[in-house]
Parts: structure tokens; sequence; C-alpha cells
């Protein structure tokens, strides 16, 4: 590290200029396909568009908006990610509050086998015969119930909790509390920056739930929107339009493309900055307690 | 028998928090215990009508044919090649980010370029791959207009194996280099700040520092890292290869993840898909045990 004493090499200029390409290669991608989905289909295929649109239109956008296949998309990841991310973030308090508590019986026990999952798994198959035996296939559920509780999310919680002092919870069930009435009203009140982490983490899995929906979903009301993006652009060589859009005479079918890869995206992003602060200080509980 | 007394007074003191973890339980029990023991399908010929018990047992016939397979052998052959040049690739490039952001002098600047990397983690494989290949595209993308500007002819990076194998590999990096610098950032802060002041006035360099302070100091963080995707060598998940994947390049991009959907859930053969699948899990568990072992005994720290 750095330090005042040290005078300015060639190295910080380097650094600066090494780190300056680091981001830009981050969002040149993003810019590029934002350019695509405002630049006319003309311009877009002879490559003519590279950070700004080339032959402005709109009609991008406004096929994917349009589309009833589409909207009925993101109907059902807004639906998903607001139950989904709701039962996520209850349960694994749940699971973070007992097992914070250092004199819980079984404590060690239980732990070992929570962690034991995180390096062996039975596996696709037999997971997928279990959602299937559960009569899950093709309900929401089966995009959630699988992933109910990540054990890293665990793991933050739990570390979070357990640096809350003990004795709120102590002079509370002096009061006659009930060990949930604390969890409620004592400790979670105590944890927004980790309920904000794990609200982050367990809602951007669902917006960008792409493989339970593959597997455990055939009913096209029940698709997500990353699997809509997938079948329009890599499903196929040219079929991708035709299966979300019915019809793909008239489209332009690359600025849509380009349009429905930023409007999946446009939520993360617009919610990014703000979360931001959150997540870093979330990531940081857990890393630091290793 | 005091002991055992107060322990069975504890746990009835505790009841109400056991009663809290019962989602919990049956969390873990209903989607990682059961499939543990589910995984026992791979032993069987199974039928979904019958179930588990009632399908005829075969011993180690799905493995056998496995090993005769050699279509396994192609997708355990890119598995393992795709995860070990990551381990050359995307495992070292977030602690040399890291590095780097630790060197910046301005708060500001480091901040402003964290947050910027640390973006593309939140994007999905969908739209990470649709990104790359709109960027790589021979036709309209960006990189092979410079290409083109600077004379040379446009690259096909999704359909030639080698160029794909590279993409694969940057794509990786891409969207979680900025991620992976966070714990790596997180054990540079917590490093005492009097050793750096010791080796000031020892006339250390900043070379000399980063050497005999910073990179002793955060070893812990790799090793725990390193060991993780050593534990990992069989797994590669489902999304980034099967959605950069495309049929020109099936020969390097399927992997075990795309082979056991693809034999399991699109050609139903339940049970030798589960026998790829468990082989997968127990040489990921072998390995991290191994690892870990050979970490013990040589640096005296692992993960367990």
């Amino acid at each position: 590290m750095a330090t005042r004493r040290d005078p300015i090499t060639w190295f910080d200029a380097l650094n600066v200029v090494l780190l300056t390409m680091v981001a830009a290669a981050c969002v040149i991608p993003m810019i590029h396909v934002t350019a695509l989905s405002f630049s006319s289909e003309g311009a877009i295929l002879s490559g003519r568009v590279s950070l700004l649109p080339v032959g402005f239109q709109l009609q991008g956008y406004r096929t994917v908006l349009e589309s009833a296949a589409m909207m009925r998309a993101l109907g059902f990841t807004v639906y998903l990610t607001i139950l989904g991310t709701s039962v996520n973030v209850m349960i694994t308090a749940l699971g973070a509050y007992p097992l914070a508590k250092p004199d819980l019986v079984g404590r060690r026990l239980i732990w070992l086998l929570i962690l034991f999952t995180m390096f062996f798994s039975g596996g696709l198959i037999p997971i997928f015969m279990v959602v299937r035996a559960l009569g899950l296939l093709d309900t929401v559920w089966a995009l959630i119930l699988p992933g109910m509780i990540a054990t890293f999310n665990l793991i933050l919680m739990k570390t979070y909790f357990s640096g809350i002092p003990t004795s709120l919870a102590e002079s509370a069930r002096m009061d006659g509390a009930s060990e949930i009435g604390i969890l409620m009203r004592i400790i979670l009140p105590l944890s927004t920056p980790i309920i904000a982490t794990l609200t982050l983490f367990y809602g951007v899995g669902h917006w960008n739930q792409f493989f339970l929906a593959l597997i455990y979903i055939q009913d096209p009301d029940k698709y997500t929107l990353q699997l809509r993006l997938q079948q329009l652009i890599t499903d196929g060589i040219g079929y991708g339009p035709t299966v979300v859009f019915g019809q793909a005479d008239d489209i332009p079918v690359e600025s849509v493309k380009a349009g429905a890869i930023m409007f999946a995206t446009a939520p993360v992003l617009i919610a990014f900055p703000f979360l931001q602060r959150h997540f870093v200080k979330g990531a940081l509980i857990g890393s630091l307690k290793e | 028998m005091t002991l055992t007394e107060s322990r069975w007074r504890k746990v009835i003191r505790d009841r109400h928090l056991y009663l809290l973890l019962l989602p919990v339980f049956a969390y873990y029990i209903v989607f990682h215990f059961v499939p543990m023991y589910g995984v026992l399908m791979a032993f069987t010929d199974f039928n979904v009508f019958a179930g588990l018990r009632g399908s005829p047992w075969v011993g180690l016939e799905n493995f056998r044919m496995m090993f005769r397979n050699d279509d396994f052998f192609i997708v355990l052959r890119n598995t393992v090649l795709l995860n070990v040049i990551s381990l050359f690739v995307a495992f070292p490039a977030p602690l040399v980010l890291a590095l780097l952001l630790n060197e910046v002098r301005n708060r500001r600047f480091k901040r402003t370029i964290q947050g910027i990397v640390y973006l593309p983690h939140f994007l999905s494989w969908v739209v990470v791959s649709g990104l790359i290949i709109s960027v790589l595209s021979p036709s309209s993308g960006i990189v092979n207009a410079v290409i083109r500007s600077f004379g040379g002819e446009s690259v096909y990076f999704m359909t030639e194996p080698a160029w794909w194998i590279a993409i694969y590999q940057f794509s990786g990096v891409w969207k979680d280099v900025g991620w992976g610098t966070i714990i790596y950032l997180a054990a540079l802060s917590a490093l005492d700040p009097n050793l750096y002041d010791a080796a000031m006035i020892d006339g250390a360099s900043r070379w000399q520092r980063l050497k005999h302070v910073t990179l002793p100091g955060i070893t812990p963080t790799i090793l725990v890292v390193f060991l993780l995707s050593v534990g990992n060598v069989m797994t590669i998940s489902f999304d980034r290869p099967f959605l950069l994947g495309n049929p020109m390049v099936l020969e390097v991009a399927d992997v075990i993840s795309t082979y056991v959907y693809r034999v399991g859930l699109l050609n139903v053969d339940y049970s030798y898909a589960a026998a790829v699948g468990l082989f997968q899990s127990v040489v990921n568990f072998v390995f991290l045990l191994t690892a870990n072992w050979l970490s013990n005994r040589i640096k005296g720290q692992g993960l367990f």
C-alpha cells in the first residue's frame, strides 16, 4: 500500500491507466448493446454502430414492450422475485437466529451437516426427482423451494447476528418476550444492512433465473424473463423471434435482441447504485470472519 | 448424569428456538439429504413410476456404461480442461486487481473503479452471453469493427474452438473479477498497519512491502479461495457453457452439467445421468479433501 511518504512513481500513473481500462472494459459491452438497441437495422447489419446509435429508432423497444410473451414473462418474473425473495430472507433469518446462539444444544452437529451440503450434492437428477415427486413441476415453487436457503447467505446472516450483543435479547426474554418476538422486534430491526444485502443477493438470483425455469417449467405463462430472452437471442439460428413474437417478418431482429437484453438488465442497472454500499458491507462481514 | 440433565434442561428451555429451525431442517432434509439418498438410483435401472425401491438394482452397470462411453470422456476432458485453465486465469485475476486497487492513492478514484467492476457480477449469464455474442459478432460487433479498421479480417470468435475457449475464460473474468476482489480487499484492510510502519522504518520499498508484508498477510485468504476452486474441479455451472456454446464448438463446450441435462432430462436416461452426477460429486469431494489435507500438512492451515 502506498503512503504519503512514498514518492509518486511511474507505477502510480500506469496503475491509474490500467484500472481505467479495466473499468472501461466492464461498461463498453453495455454501451455498445445500448447503442445497437437504438440503431436502425441497416446500420447494425453493416457494422457501423459502435458506442453511439446510428439511424436512431425506437421500434426495437416498441416491439419488446408490445410483445404479450415478453410482458407476461416480466409479470411472472416480478412476482417470482418478490415472493421468492421474501421467503428466502425470512427462512434464512429463522435459521440464522437460533444457530447464532452459542449454547444451543446440537449447534455444532447441525452446522456441520449444513456445511457438508456445500461440498457434497446428490446432483441434478435426484433433486429433479424430489421436485417432481412433490408435485412442484410447472409451479412458481419449483423456482423457490429448491434454493430456499443459500448456505453462504445463511453464514453471512448468522455471523451478523452473532455480533449483536446478547444482553438485548436477554433483557427482552426477562420481560417475557417469545423467541419469535425477539427475532422480529429486536434482532431484525438491528440488522438492516445484512437484510439489504441478502435481499439483493436473493433478489438478483430470482430476477436472473434461467436454469431452474428451463428444467422445471413447461407452461409458457410461467417462463421467466431470462428464459424468454434466451429463446430470443441464442435459441437456434433465427427461430428465436418467431418463438417469442409469433411472426417475425417485419421485425428489426438485431435491434429487438439488443433492446430485449437492455430491457431485462435495466432494473439491475437502476437498483445497483442504491444497493451497492450495502452489499459491500454485507459481503465484508462474511469474509472478515474467516 | 447431571451433565445430560442440564443438556436436556437447555433443550427444553430453547424449545422455541428449535421450533424456528423446523423449516430450515425441512429444507435441508428435503432438498439436500433426500437427494443424497436418492442418488442410489445410479445403481438401479430407474423407473419413475416404480420409484427407487421398485426399480431393479443393477449394481455398477451404469458406471460401467459411463466408462465405456466416448461422449463421457469428452465432457470429462472439457470440464477439467476449462477448469484447469481457469485456475491459471480466473483464479489469479481478482488477486491482481485487488492488489492494484490497494495501491491506488486517491480514495474516490478507487471507490469509483470498484463500483464499476462489481456490476457485471449481477448480470445473468443469458445477458452476459448476449452481450458477448453481440460485441464479438463478425458482422455487427464492435471488436471486429476495430479489427477491420486496422486492416484485419473479421474473426469468428464464437465458432472456432480455440477462440471459444479463450472467450469462455474471458467471459468469466469479465463477469466476476471485480466481485472476486471483495474477499481480498477485506483481508487487505484487516492487515495490521503497524507492520507497514515497521517495514517503512526498516527502509522497505513499496515492492518489498508487497512481497514481505502484504502477500504473506493475505496468504490464508488466497489459500481458502484456491482450495474451494480445487474442490470444484469437476463442476462447471450449467449456464455459462450452455449459453455461450453452439453446435459448432460442442467438441470443447460440452461439459458435465450440460451432458447430465441432455442425457438425463432431455433423453430421460435418469439412472445413467444420476451416475454421471454422482461421479462428479465424489471426485469433487475427494479433490477437496486431498487438497485440504495437503494444505494442512504443508502450510499448517486449510479449510477444516
